[in-house]
């Protein structure tokens, strides 16, 4: 699947599902985010700061009842290349499918 | 790195997208806390009500006890008497869950809730008519030493409660996780088993502790039961 480099970070299974949970949810708290996909915290941290880098999520501490909890928040960057990913997967698939 | 992540396939692609789960929200968690404790409301009504009404009820069909059953409409009309709490029951819960859909943009099949109330309020007539008429059919007034069908208050009401914490634990399993209703049929039969054996005096007395045992004891399971769920949310 040939993809435009700012999309390639995205072209992962853990990161385009955390991705696509942000899309869909918008802001979601960490363990919220671990539960939904089945990830460890080690494993949904690390893919989480590779998103982060790549500009496409904000991770932030807020107070949570009686405690702080890290949330996670798609950005608008991250926003426009999830779409631009999705229109480039549904390209693969319909030409997959016209063979 | 880039060549071994970009050989996901389409279609594997794909199916990562659809494999994302809804986010187990708080609200969910919360409106289901809020049906327990409706509930727990609701059938420790039915139980308190049946104790305080059904005695004397049949003290004003039978007359004097000499005389055997008088009238018996006393008896049929008390089954109807705690439907109010059921049907209150179901329309919280219709509401809770539709509220819950409507803040998640989610669908809400309302037909689920009328299909399960109906249910509901049938087997439960159902069940009151049997006892009214096995209650007429074989028990003396006149011959009188112990109170009519005792079991009820002693074995059928509790168990009807522990059935009614399965099915609501059952109905929400895709919701919410089921252990905390199911431990609540589980104290429910077991404070049905304990306290006639605990209670001391008479039947009636036996009777009498059950009935309100039981009653605080769904009450009291039901709401713990919806404040678990409540405080996770």
């Amino acid at each position: 699947m040939d993809l435009p480099d700012e999309l390639t970070i995205l072209h992962q299974p853990v990161r385009l599902k955390v991705i696509t949970l942000l899309y869909r949810q918008g802001d979601v708290g960490f363990t919220e985010a671990r539960e939904a996909l089945d990830l460890t915290p080690g494993n949904l941290d690390a893919h989480s700061k590779k998103l982060a880098d790549a500009g496409l999520l904000e991770s932030r501490r807020a107070l949570v009842k009686d405690h702080f909890e890290v949330r996670l928040r798609i950005t608008a960057e991250g926003t426009r290349r999830f779409a631009a990913y999705l229109a480039a997967l549904e390209g693969f698939l319909a030409a997959a499918r016209d063979g | 790195m880039a060549s071994q992540e970009t050989a996901m396939t389409p279609e594997a692609a794909a199916a990562a997208i659809a494999d994302v789960k809804e986010v187990r929200e708080g609200l969910t968690a919360r409106a289901a806390g809020i049906v327990w404790m409706v509930w727990g409301v609701a059938l420790a009504g039915v139980a308190m009500l049946d104790i305080m009404t059904a005695p004397s009820i049949d003290r004003i069909d039978m007359g004097a006890p000499a005389q055997g059953w008088t009238n018996t409409t006393g008896s049929w009309s008390l089954v109807f008497v705690p439907l109010a709490f059921l049907v209150v029951g179901v329309i919280a819960t219709n509401a809770v869950w539709k509220a819950q859909a409507i803040e998640r943009d989610d669908a809400h099949r309302s037909w689920i809730a009328w299909v399960t109330a109906g249910g509901l309020v049938a087997g439960f007539l159902g069940v009151g008519f049997a006892l009214v008429y096995l209650m007429i059919a074989f028990w003396d007034p006149a011959a009188e030493t112990t109170p009519a069908f005792e079991f009820t208050y002693l074995f059928i009401t509790p168990l009807l409660t522990a059935g009614a914490a399965f099915a609501i634990a059952w109905l929400q399993r895709r919701r919410v996780h089921m252990l905390p209703g199911l431990i609540v049929a589980a104290v429910l039969v077991a404070v049905m088993l304990l306290v006639p054996l605990l209670a001391t005096g008479t039947l009636g007395d036996k009777i009498a502790v059950a009935g309100t045992v039981h009653t605080f004891t769904v009450l009291a399971a039901f709401t713990a039961a919806g404040l678990w769920h409540f405080q996770r949310g």
